[in-house]
């Protein structure tokens, strides 16, 4: 690469999407799938990306691979920068090299995302073949050692097996290990454990901790559970149809949300703590994506919002390693520890 | 040599073989592509599991003995003025059932042609008769086996490529690709499809092989659509947006993805299809637009039953013969393809008891 970093640039390492708006030509009007989305995941950093139902992560998550539909998707604006080249520029066979090999994405339902009428070995030694040129016995000996590192019992033996035969846990594995078969350096995982049993759940996220950390590969794990974020990832961004409200170190944004989608978020979450006193659900309901109210998109459903939030997009708003979009934010716990 | 080669009765045998050899070819190729895989033999057990199933198949199985009988040709020599040449060729099945040519129209099991017809002792007896050349009825009823299976088989092995690649093609890249292939088949099926036979027959020329193509050009465009339909529905599927994600291109994710698992539907729209292709070719043949005169074939029995119907006494024992085949054949294959969209058809999984 002869490419020279800007000095101090360390957005250039890693991935970095920039106010990306994405648009579906429906027949009901243009529905807004992403609007103005800024994330970044730095090399070897677990993200999260947290939003209700049909807040724009899928599509997140997607574009970054372009696997998004087109027609009717459409990318109305933005860059996609990983290792500083923007992937919105790069030709269709360039980014098929990136799928499966820089980038990985493993989905949410592990039972229909590998194909029914194929091996696991199959599968995992077409991908390596793909990725890695890899053929034969030596291929073989790879994906068995593969299936070992997602901690699939008897590699081997399950080489010969069909998905069928597999729990939706070892499913995922499987698709984890297919995952990781281009030795990738970001993985993408959108809702990788709603499918599966909270005791599984639990299993998977902690092997993709495990795999992240010792492989050094960024992960960006999309959810629409918070509680399972703690700990997990180092980062947090919240989404809110289509936009992210908030952004910063997931233990801070846990312990002191600033935006009032956050907060509500936060108590209708299941934590040990708030269980026994019973969910908080957020009132109203999510607007459809063609039909996104004026001003902030939160206002009709937010316990504070004022009358200038009903015509005027709140904008970003830094502070130090935090963000918001709100007219009214929180302040933050040190602010408030000094007020009180 | 050049003599064995510009042989004319060499040229027959050598086509009749071939057109035999595809069908055979294609259903072995099939048989062991299902066997090789696990899912496929658990559900060939399946399907094999029923009575009915397993009772058609051997009924389709001992015509399709008949139809090899039949399909081998040996020469039949004469010795003419010291030397020996080949005056016509014999199929294996009239090697072993040899009844005696007659002059005219006789009733089963009669010793005298028919009455009217200038009461003549016959050469042997017929079971079922002879018809109005003098051909024993039942040899004809057994050679139909073999045109009745090559209609089906032959066009069920050329529609089936042609159905996948351009349903599959259509289906997954969408946009322009789609139009082109669903105006083509559009304009295809807007034509009144036994009109399209005729146009295609007269273009070719009568004959077998012949009549194979014209069917599969009218037919494939049924296969086409259900493929195509299949396909919109299978590749908005999660295993193929993850192959996607894993950097599969297009090719690939067709040939592992979208192919494979498009092969039932395959299975059920052509056997179910086969029955529906033999019944055709007794329409063309009755219309005088379907095999060659004297290739034999049950609807060629069928047309002649036109005339016999009409006699006096009433000569019913040709088209009884030629209906009844017909009517097993079909019953066969329905009751064996039904049994395979029981089995195939994830629509209809759970409904089952
Ligand atoms: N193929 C599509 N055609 C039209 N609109 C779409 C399409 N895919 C997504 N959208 C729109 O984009 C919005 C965001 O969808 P997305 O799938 O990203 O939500 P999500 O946050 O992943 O939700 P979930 O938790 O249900 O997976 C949806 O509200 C939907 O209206
Ligand atoms: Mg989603």
């Amino acid at each position: 690469m002869s490419r020279i970093d800007p000095p101090g640039a360390e957005s250039t390492r890693g991935l970095a999407i920039e106010n990306l708006r994405v648009v579906f030509d429906t027949n009901e009007g243009p529905a807004v799938g992403a609007d103005g989305v800024t994330l970044e995941v730095r090399p070897g950093e677990a993200v999260a990306l947290v939003g209700e139902s049909g807040c724009g992560k899928t599509v997140t998550g997607l574009s970054i691979l372009r696997l998004l539909p087109r027609p009717p998707a459409r990318i109305e604006a933005g860059r996609i920068l990983f290792e500083g080249d923007d992937l919105l520029k790069f030709s269709s066979r360039e980014m098929r090299r990136l799928r499966g090999g820089k980038i990985a994405m493993i989905f949410q339902e592990p039972s229909v995302s590998l194909n029914p009428v194929l091996t696991i070995g199959f599968q995992l030694k077409e991908t390596l073949a793909l990725h890695t040129g890899l053929r034969g016995a030596v291929a073989e000996k790879r994906a068995a050692e593969l299936l070992e590192e997602v901690r699939i019992p008897e590699p081997r033996k399950r080489l010969r097996s069909y998905p069928h035969e597999l729990s939706g846990g070892m499913q995922q594995r499987v698709m984890i290990a297919l995952a990781l078969a281009g030795e990738p350096e970001l993985l993408v995982a959108d809702e990788p454990t709603t499918a599966l049993d909270v005791t599984i759940q639990a299993e998977i996220l902690s092997l993709l901790d495990d795999l992240r950390a010792r492989r050094g590969m960024g992960l960006l794990l999309i959810t629409h559970d918070l509680s399972i974020v703690a700990r997990r990832t180092s980062r947090l961004y919240v989404m809110y149809a289509a936009r992210i409200v908030e952004s910063g170190p997931t233990e801070d944004v846990l312990a002191s949300p600033r935006h009032p989608y956050t907060k509500a978020l936060l108590a209708a979450a299941p934590s040990r703590r708030r269980r026994a006193r019973g969910l908080e659900v957020i009132a109203g309901t999510v607007p459809p994506a063609n039909r996104y109210p004026s001003g902030c998109r939160f206002h009709p459903r937010c316990p504070r919002a004022h009358e200038r939030c009903s015509h005027e997009l709140p904008v970003w708003e830094k502070t130090g390693e935090r963000g918001t979009a709100c007219f009214y934010p929180e302040p933050l716990s040190e602010e408030r520890s000094v007020e009180e | 040599m050049k003599a064995l080669f510009s042989n004319p009765f060499l040229l027959d045998s050598v086509r009749s073989m071939a057109e035999v050899a595809v069908v055979v070819a294609a259903l072995l190729f099939g048989t062991v592509r299902v066997l090789r895989h696990p899912v496929g033999r658990g559900r060939l057990k399946q399907i094999f599991s029923s009575r009915g199933a397993r009772v058609s198949f051997g009924v389709l199985l001992f015509f399709l003995l008949i139809a090899l009988l039949d399909s081998i040709r040996l020469p039949v020599y004469e010795i003419r003025a010291g030397e020996r040449r080949i005056v016509k060729t014999e199929t294996l099945l009239e090697k072993l059932y040899h009844p005696a040519r007659e002059e005219t129209l006789s009733a089963p099991l009669a010793t005298v042609t028919l009455e009217g017809y200038r009461s003549r002792p016959l050469k042997g007896r017929h079971i079922l008769g002879t018809d109005l050349n003098g051909n024993d009825v039942l040899l004809q009823a057994l050679k139909g086996v073999r045109t009745a299976l090559i209609i089906g088989g032959l066009t069920v092995v050329i529609v089936i490529p042609l159905g996948i690649l351009f349903g599959v093609l259509a289906g997954y890249f969408g946009g322009r690709v789609d139009d082109l292939i669903t105006y083509v088949f559009s304009t295809i099926e807007s034509v009144p499809e036994i009109l399209l036979l005729i146009c295609l027959m007269k273009l070719m020329g009568q004959g077998l092989t012949q009549l194979c193509i014209a069917m599969g050009i009218t037919t494939w465009v049924g296969l086409c659509r259900v493929v195509r339909g299949e396909t919109l529905k299978l590749r908005e599927l999660p295993f193929v947006q993850a192959a996607r994600a894993l950097g599969a291109g297009a090719f690939s994710i067709l040939r592992r993805h979208i192919i494979p698992n498009v092969m039932h539907i395959v299975l059920i729209t052509a056997i179910l299809r086969f029955s529906g292709l033999v019944l055709s070719e007794a329409i063309l043949s009755y219309l005088g637009i379907g095999v060659e005169p004297g290739t034999g074939s049950w609807g060629a029995m069928i047309d002649q039953a036109r005339n016999d119907l009409a006699r006096d006494p009433v000569v019913w024992w040709s088209v009884t013969a030629a209906g009844t085949m017909l009517f097993i054949l079909i019953l066969a294959a329905n009751v064996f393809g039904d049994r395979v969209r029981d089995v195939l058809d994830p629509r209809l999984q759970g409904r089952r008891v």
